[in-house]
C-alpha cells in the first residue's frame, strides 16, 4: 500500500463516492497543485463537503484499487477537465472551454499517469448515480472552468485594470446622426462675431474683439501685478493719511483766496455806501468770517508748513527760503495773515455786537477811524492769502514733509550728519 | 508696530487735532451760556490732555526708550513737546480768564490788550502745535523707532 495517497483532512476534500469522482479528481488535482488559488480550492471544496459528507460515507482507498479504467459517462473527458495549473498551463486554461484535444495532449502524459493511479485508488464503484449527476458535473466544470479561466484576471492587477473599460459605452454614430435630424429643420447654427456670456438672468453677448483685448490687458495686469505689491508699513499708511490732507488743504488753498478775495470787495462796497450802512449790514457776518477765516488760515498755514517741513530746517533750505528760490515764503505768508486776522477779532466782534449794544458805537469818529483800520486790516489779511495761494499755485507739488519722513537713513538721531536734501521743484 | 494698532491711534490723534481747531474757531459763535461755554472750554482742554497722553504712549512704545536711552528721544522730540506744553498752558489760561471775563454774559464785550494778546498768542500757538503735532504722530509710524539697529547700540555704548 505503498502508492497509497494518504486521505485528505476533512473539509478540504469530498468523501469520495462514485457520483463525484470527476469533481473528486479534480479536487485532487487541485490539492496537489500549490499554483491552484487555495481560495478555489477552499471555495469549491467546502460547498461540496457539506453535501457529500452528509449523503455519502468516505471510502477508503484500498477497496478501489482494483478498477483501473474509469467508466467513461460518469466521468468528464480529460481535454474537459481543468488541468493542474503550471505556467504553461495558464495560456491554454485562459483560451475557454473548448479546447480541442490536440493542444492538451501533450500536457496529458506528465500528470496523467500519476493521476491514474491515484483515480484508480480514490475511484468510487457506484455508477448509477452518475448519469443524473452529469449535467451537474458539467455545470459546474463549466462554473470551474470560468472561474479558472477568471483566475488570471483576479490575480494580475493589470488583468484587473484592463476590465475597467468594459462598462465604457461607445456611443454609436447612428445617435448622433439622430440627434442631427431632430436639430435640422428647425435650427440652423449661424456664427456671428459675439460671444454670449451665461449670467443668472439670462445670457449677455459680447463683442468677440473686445473681450479678446480685455482679456489680454488682464494678462498683461496679471503679469505686472506681483511685482507691484508692497506691504504696507505704518510710515507708508501715515504718508498716506497726509497725502489725504494735502489733497483736501491745496482745495481749501484756492478756496480760502478767493473768498477773501471776494470779501475785500463786498467790505470796499457797503463801506463805500457810509459807516452806518456797513454796520447795519455786514453785522450778521462779522462772527462768522472771523470764525471760517480763521479755520481756513490755521489748515492753510499747517499745509504751508507741510510743504516746506518748518519742523526740519536745515542751512541749505534756509539759504533757499530767505533768497526766494524755494517758496518756503507761503508759510511766512499765511502766518503774517493769520496774526492780521486775529488782530482784527475785537474790531469783528464789535461790528457784531452792533444791533445789541449801540453804546460801542456811538461816537462817530471813533466809529470811522475803527472802520478804517479795520478796512486795511481786512484788506492785508486778504491779500496775503491770495498771494500765498499764487505761490503755492506756482509749485503745487512740493512736499518736503513727505520727502523727509520717506527716507531711510540714520538721520533720526543725527541730523548734523544729514546730507543735504535737493530740492526738486516743478513748476507746472 | 503693527499697521492695525498704529491707523486707530493715528485716527485718534487727528481726531483730537481737529476737535481742537473747531472748538478754537467757532466757540465765539457758541457763547449761547456760561455753561455751555464752560463744557467746551473743558472738552477742548481735556482733548489737548489726551493728545499730550497718547503721544507719550507712542514714545513709551518705541525701542529706544525700553532700550533706556530717553534722553535721545527727548532730544529728538524736544520742539513737539515744547509746542505741546505751550499751547496747553496758553489754552488753560485763555480759557480761564475768558470764563471769568465772560461769566454772567456770554456775548458781552470784554475785550482788553492783555486778553487780546493771549488770544492772538494762543491762536497762532494753536498752529504750530497742529503743525507739530501732526509730524510727530507721522514720525512715530516710522518703524525704525520701534526695532532694534547699529546707531541704537552706538548710542548706548557712547551713553554708558
Amino acid at each position: 500500500m505503498t502508492d497509497e495517497i494518504p486521505l485528505p483532512k476533512r473539509g478540504t476534500l469530498p468523501p469520495l463516492t462514485s457520483t463525484q469522482n470527476g469533481e473528486s479528481r479534480r479536487n485532487v488535482h487541485k490539492k496537489r497543485n500549490p499554483r491552484q488559488g487555495a481560495e478555489e480550492v477552499g471555495s469549491d471544496a467546502t460547498p461540496r463537503s457539506r453535501s457529500r459528507s452528509n449523503s455519502r460515507p468516505r471510502q477508503k482507498t484500498g477497496s478501489d484499487k482494483g478498477q483501473t479504467s474509469l467508466p467513461k459517462e460518469s466521468v468528464t473527458p480529460r481535454n474537459k477537465r481543468p488541468q493542474p495549473k503550471r505556467d504553461s498551463d495558464y495560456t491554454s486554461e485562459g483560451d475557454g472551454i473548448d479546447i480541442p484535444d490536440s493542444q492538451r495532449k501533450p500536457k496529458k502524459p506528465r500528470n496523467s499517469q500519476p493521476r491514474s493511479q491515484s483515480k484508480e485508488v480514490l475511484i468510487s464503484e457506484s455508477d448509477t448515480v452518475s448519469p443524473k449527476s452529469a449535467p451537474a458535473k458539467k455545470k459546474k466544470k463549466k462554473k470551474k472552468q470560468v472561474s479558472s479561466m477568471d483566475e488570471p484576471e483576479v490575480i494580475g492587477l493589470e488583468a484587473e485594470l484592463s476590465g475597467i473599460d468594459d462598462d465604457v459605452v461607445v456611443t454609436d454614430e447612428t445617435q448622433s446622426s439622430m440627434e442631427a435630424k431632430w436639430t435640422v429643420p428647425t435650427m440652423r447654427s449661424e456664427p456671428i462675431n459675439k460671444v454670449f456670456i451665461e449670467q443668472k438672468s439670462g445670457f449677455k453677448s459680447a463683442d468677440k474683439a473686445k473681450i479678446a483685448k480685455k482679456r489680454a490687458e488682464e494678462m498683461i495686469r496679471a503679469t505686472q501685478i506681483p511685482m507691484e505689491t508692497t506691504s504696507m508699513t505704518t510710515i507708508k499708511f501715515a504718508l498716506s493719511t497726509h497725502k489725504v490732507f494735502k489733497v483736501i488743504s491745496v482745495f481749501l488753498n484756492g478756496l480760502f483766496a478767493g473768498i477773501t478775495l471776494w470779501q475785500i470787495i463786498a467790505v470796499y462796497m457797503l463801506l463805500n455806501e457810509g459807516d452806518i450802512h456797513f454796520l447795519e449790514n455786514y453785522h450778521m457776518l462779522a462772527q462768522p468770517v472771523q470764525s471760517i477765516f480763521y479755520f481756513l488760515f490755521a489748515v492753510c498755514t499747517v499745509a504751508a508748513f507741510d510743504r516746506y517741513d518748518i519742523g526740519r530746517i536745515d542751512r541749505r533750505f534756509l539759504l533757499r527760503a530767505v533768497t526766494l528760490q524755494s517758496g518756503a515764503i507761503v508759510a511766512l505768508f499765511y502766518v503774517i495773515g493769520l496774526i492780521f486776522s486775529l488782530a482784527m477779532a475785537p474790531d469783528d466782534n464789535r461790528i457784531a455786537l452792533y444791533p445789541d449794544d449801540h453804546s460801542l458805537w456811538e461816537d462817530p469818529e471813533d466809529a470811522a477811524s475803527r472802520l478804517r483800520t479795520w478796512k486795511i486790516l481786512n484788506t492785508v489779511r486778504g491779500v496775503f492769502a491770495v498771494l500765498a495761494w499764487l505761490i503755492i499755485s506756482l509749485r503745487p507739488v512740493t512736499d518736503r514733509l513727505t520727502k523727509n519722513l520717506e527716507k531711510a537713513d540714520e538721520n533720526i538721531i543725527e541730523p548734523q550728519y544729514a546730507d543735504p536734501e535737493p530740492e526738486i521743484e516743478i513748476i507746472r | 508696530m503693527l499697521v492695525s494698532r498704529y491707523m486707530p491711534i493715528l485716527y485718534i490723534q487727528y481726531l483730537l487735532l481737529f476737535i481742537d481747531l473747531f472748538l478754537n474757531a467757532f466757540s465765539s459763535l457758541l457763547n449761547f451760556q456760561d455753561v455751555v461755554l464752560l463744557v467746551l472750554f473743558v472738552i477742548q482742554d481735556v482733548c489737548i490732555l489726551f493728545a499730550v497722553i497718547i503721544i507719550f504712549l507712542l514714545f513709551f512704545n518705541t525701542y529706544i526708550f525700553q532700550a533706556g536711552l530717553v534722553t535721545i528721544l527727548i532730544n529728538k522730540f524736544k520742539m513737539p513737546i515744547f509746542v505741546v506744553f505751550v499751547y496747553f498752558a496758553l489754552s488753560v489760561a485763555l480759557h480761564v480768564w475768558g470764563m471769568t471775563l465772560l461769566w454772567g454774559d456770554p456775548k458781552a464785550f470784554i475785550w482788553n490788550s492783555g486778553y487780546h494778546t493771549l488770544f492772538v498768542c494762543q491762536r497762532v500757538g494753536a498752529v504750530f502745535y497742529y503743525f507739530f503735532y501732526k509730524r510727530t504722530a507721522l514720525r512715530l509710524g516710522d518703524p525704525r523707532f520701534y526695532q532694534d539697529s547699529d546707531w541704537i547700540r552706538r548710542e548706548f555704548e557712547k551713553r554708558r
